[in-house]
């Protein structure tokens, strides 16, 4: 005749193997886990690269009138190389202290040019408007033309850009 | 978490089913060896997480599969989740192998559990089609080759292979649709196809139960299962799983994924058969030629079929070994074949025989050197050069001449010779010589972005002059112009071999950005230095021609500048006095529309040597030419002398001497060739002073106007020699016999005597000698003896002859008296 205890030790015995099951279960969920998660998630955590990109010489700024310069760098997206080409608007009042506005509407992302004969940055797509500040002067842009920081170096204009 | 399961099953009721399912009774001896079947199951599981979270990033195109698998293994962990599929693929292959053997040799597979068995073999071909599949994914080079390699053995089907194999590759070959239809069977279809046997595979184990070990097909029933599958036997299980899953990361983290080259279907590779097909790579090549079919798919296929009918053949209700004789003998055999089979294949998957340490040097100067930038190793590297992978056949005495003279076997080798020490070369020699077909190229990290496809394509560096005329801007796009010269400055492209020189001037016109890609701007100076063909070339050629004519023989032909100066000069060049005349018409023509304004200085000034710049010069120059003072010859042909002179230049030695020469204008006895040259020109008095012709004339030469009238008689009268000089007697008679001159006047005949005498050379200038004897018939003047001895004369021709003379009447009585005779 079997003990009585010897029922409940070996309940209690699979009652902590189950324990046991389940702290392994999780473990390994958790192991396999951890590299899926990261995987999936990294590219939100990912550090935007930040270089100078070297737009113009200072001497092709025209003072008092917003000066286009073009600019473009390779970007690496994902596995991919793409040719990343972009303008940027140069407003100098004198060439020791100037703005350099991203030509990028903020409302809906159009390309802004200047107008010489209305003196605004005008944006095709919803006649958005901005004075030669970059302040929104008219239409639906949220808020003033994105700024580009810069530097100048050996008589060049360098802006920072962030990569992919 | 307990009521979280608990509202979970209040509401799904799926915990207490999970429950019921998990906590059948299982015989006793049932323990580590029956955990295998669940462990695959937990491998096949990560195997789908994993595969569901690279397909985030993986690209199923030729184009960018190889780069977002680089992509994948470039983040920390997506390295470890490739390497986690990667291995766990090995371990699935070698515990299903292991649970198959476990299953047979436990008897499992009897009634009532042959279902079971057939299902899991169908599952062992699925893992099979798996690894093919997902093989060809990262479209690399050991995948594409096997995948082909495989592929060619399902085409060797009598009639239907071709077929077949069209239908698997989507087409002739390994290709783009046969990517797509990998990766479409092996994220879609298999696994599908996967999840429904594993659920009835599982099904029917947890129905039919495990088996009791070693317990007799009609002796089941009466078997006492104090054991649950959940906790006693899951507890198992888990161990299981956690450790293996340790040695996965652990093998992932150790030795990593590697990957071989990009798929190159140009450049064939020796591929390397997973080690779980070993078996059947080997008994392919056990039949050689059109019978590669019966051991590539025939006997597979039939030992596929035979291992799927087992449990209808083995009929025997016994499950101990000792009661299983002939099953056993057979499963033996099977297991020994493939072993052996595997065993004899191995080599071919043999890791690269580790390196000595002077081996390691070398592969150090290898990859310093980078030498993998022309030369692979069994695929890997660069295509330039010859692939070292038969490395170790070459004899260390060629190697040694290839590395310290490259030409010597090529002579239009680009690889530059070595400069190593005799201890390096010792050791790049014996790390060459190391490498075998199974070795692979050292890793090295990526610099720069990785290689566009066009780059591996084979030929690509026979055929890149042809891409970069296409569209040399795209090179440009990476590289450097000086890259080029990387090459080829031991190699020059095959254009620039035969007359290059001549010929690239009009392609490099034709096509500027072409010559650019190799060489920079500065790159004709280098040549050319100041002779830049710019705008104003053609105003300067000449200049920079005459200083350095051999740096434009280097381009161009002795003939080439008669390409221009022979049949485009102007008609006004023509001339062929234009060199006396040019000044002159600097009146009439602009010259500035080809010439610049100090292009006269380049002859008239800066070009002449000083010994001309004397301002006596024209006029010193002859007697300076012929003292021997002026070396003419060494500037100008004997010719140069008569572009001025006109004439034989210096006068030659017969110049004086008198010919008989065709007559020249109204004057037909000219008889030397300086008279011709004066009568044609008056060019004598650009050398000699206007009276030079005097000094052996004695008379103004050429005679002047008048000369004939009026000029030459007192001259002829005063000095007849010197008419003699040029003129003969008779040449007067040319005049005078019709143009008597005006001495004969009507009375001339009585008083010619008195002026005749004293001047009979006078008179024979035109009458010539002993005129007068002619005339008279009798000698005159008459001798000083005549009056003793003309009386002869006059006896008998008086009448004809003194008559003419003397008055008849009175002269002869002026002597004689009428009473004389």
């Amino acid at each position: 005749m079997k003990h009585p205890n010897s029922n409940n030790r070996k309940t209690n015995r699979r009652r902590f193997l189950s324990y046991l099951v389940g702290l392994a279960g999780l473990l390994l969920v958790g192991l396999v886990s951890v590299p899926m998660a990261a995987l999936s998630l990294f590219p939100a955590f990912k550090r935007r690269k930040e270089t100078w990109l070297d737009i113009g010489p200072l001497a092709d700024v025209v003072l008092g009138d917003p000066t286009a310069f073009t600019y473009r760098y390779n970007n690496r997206d994902g596995y991919l190389d793409q040719l990343i080409r972009g303008t940027v608007y140069v407003v100098a009042e004198n060439l020791q202290s100037f703005t350099v506005f991203s030509n990028i509407c903020t409302h809906a992302g159009c390309a802004v040019r200047w107008e010489p004969d209305k003196q605004v940055f005008y944006c095709p797509c919803h006649n958005g408007m901005y004075n030669i500040n970059g302040q929104v002067a008219a239409g639906p842009p949220p808020r003033p033309l994105d700024r580009f920081p810069y530097k100048v170096v050996g008589g060049r204009i360098l802006i920072k850009i962030k990569g992919a | 978490m307990r009521s979280i399961l608990r509202w979970i099953d209040d509401q799904t009721g799926l915990v207490s089913d999970i429950e019921r399912f998990l906590a059948h009774p299982l015989p006793s001896g049932v323990s580590w060896p029956q955990t295998i079947g669940a462990v695959i199951l937990f491998l096949l599981a990560i195997q789908f997480v994993t595969g569901i979270f690279l397909a985030l990033y993986y690209a199923p195109t030729p184009d960018h599969a190889y780069d977002s698998i680089q992509f994948i293994r470039s983040i920390y962990w997506g390295r470890l989740v490739l390497g986690l599929h990667h291995y766990t693929t090995d371990a699935i292959a070698f515990l299903v192998g292991v649970h198959i053997l476990r299953v047979f040799l436990w008897g499992a597979y009897k009634k009532p559990r042959q279902i079971i068995w057939v299902i899991g073999i169908l599952l062992l071909t699925l893992t099979m089609a798996f690894t093919i599949t997902g093989s060809l994914l990262p479209w690399d080079q050991n995948g594409y080759w096997a995948t082909t390699i495989r592929m060619s053995l399902a085409g060797s089907l009598p009639i239907v292979g071709h077929w077949l194999k069209e239908i698997i590759l989507g087409g002739h070959a390994v290709g783009t649709l046969t990517l797509t239809r990998f990766y479409a069977i092996h994220v879609f279809f298999l696994p599908a196809i996967l999840v429904i046997l594993l659920i009835f595979h599982v099904f029917q184990v947890r129905v039919k139960g495990i088996t009791p070990p070693w317990r007799r097909v009609d002796g089941e029933q009466d078997v006492e299962k104090p054991l649950l599958f959940h906790p006693d036997h899951t507890i198992k299980i888990m161990i299981c799983c956690t450790v293996i899953f340790v040695i996965l990361v652990l093998a992932t983290l150790i030795l990593g994924f590697h990957l071989t080259p990009p798929a190159n279907p140009n450049l064939a590779y020796p591929a390397h058969t997973d080690w779980y097909f070993l078996y059947l790579f080997e008994l392919a090549h056990l039949f050689s030629g059109k019978w590669e079919f019966i051991g590539g798919m025939v006997i597979p296929g039939i030992t596929l079929l035979a291992f799927i009918l087992v449990p209808y053949l083995d009929r025997n209700p016994e499950r101990k070994l000792a009661r299983r004789p002939i099953s056993i003998f057979l499963a033996g055999g099977v297991f020994i074949a493939v072993t052996a089979l595997s065993m004899r294949s191995l080599p071919t998957i043999e890791s690269a025989p580790k390196l000595t340490p002077l081996q390691q040097e070398g592969q150090k100067l290898f990859l310093d050197l980078h030498c993998q930038a022309c030369h692979g190793i069994n695929g890997g590297g660069g295509t330039a050069g010859p692939d070292l992978a038969s490395g170790g056949k070459l004899t260390k005495k060629t190697i040694e001449e290839v590395l310290l003279n490259p030409t010597r076997f090529n002579p239009r080798s680009i690889m530059p010779p070595s400069q190593l020490n005799p201890h390096e070369i010792i050791a790049m020699v014996s790390f060459i010589q190391s490498i075998r077909p199974t070795s692979t190229m050292p890793s090295t990290p990526q610099i720069g972005p990785p290689e566009p496809q066009s780059h591996l394509e084979e030929g690509f560096m026979l055929n890149h002059r042809f891409e970069v005329m296409k569209d040399p801007q795209s090179c440009a796009e990476c590289h450097q112009p000086r890259f080029c010269q990387a090459c080829h400055r031991n190699r020059k492209p095959d254009s620039h071999l035969h007359h290059w020189l001549r010929f690239h001037a009009g392609a490099s016109a034709a096509n500027p950005k072409f010559c650019l890609v190799c060489h920079s701007r500065q790159q004709c100076d280098q040549c050319h230095r100041k002779l830049l063909h710019g705008p104003y070339w053609l105003k300067m050629h000449r200049n920079a021609a005459l200083k350095n004519k051999a740096t434009c023989y280097r381009c161009h032909t002795p003939t080439f500048c008669r390409t221009c100066h022979q049949g485009a000069r102007p008609p006004s060049h023509q001339q062929p006095d234009f060199l006396q005349i040019h000044g002159k018409l600097t009146a009439t023509h602009n010259c500035a529309v080809c010439h610049t304004p100090n292009f006269c200085v380049q002859c008239h000034q800066g070009a002449r040597p000083v010994s001309h710049r004397a301002p006596d010069f024209i006029k010193q120059h002859g007697r300076l030419a012929l003292s021997g003072t002026l070396r003419c010859s060494a500037c100008h042909k004997v010719s140069f002398c008569q572009t001025c002179h006109r004439t034989a230049m210096p006068h030659p030695a017969d110049w004086l001497n008198r010919k008989v020469l065709p007559p020249i204008g109204p004057v037909k006895t000219a008889q030397s060739p300086h008279s011709v040259a004066a009568l044609r020109s008056p060019i004598c008095a650009n050398c000699h002073i206007q009276n030079f012709c005097m000094n052996c004339h004695g008379a103004a030469m050429p005679h002047p106007g008048g000369w004939m009238q009026s000029g030459h008689e007192p001259v002829a009268l005063q000095n007849p020699a010197l008419c003699k000089r040029c003129h003969q007697s008779s040449e007067c008679l040319t005049c005078h016999q019709t143009h008597k001159p005006a001495s004969h006047d009507a009375n001339w005949p009585k008083t010619h005597p008195t002026a005749a005498k004293g001047h009979e050379k006078v008179c024979a200038v035109c009458h010539g000698q002993n005129s007068c004897d002619r005339c008279h018939q009798t000698p005159m003047p008459h001798p000083s003896d005549w009056a003793m001895t003309h009386a002869k004369v006059a006896s008998f021709k008086a009448n004809s002859f003194c008559f003419k003379c003397h008055d008849r009447q009175k002269f002869c009585s002026m002597c004689h008296s009428k009473t004389s005779p």
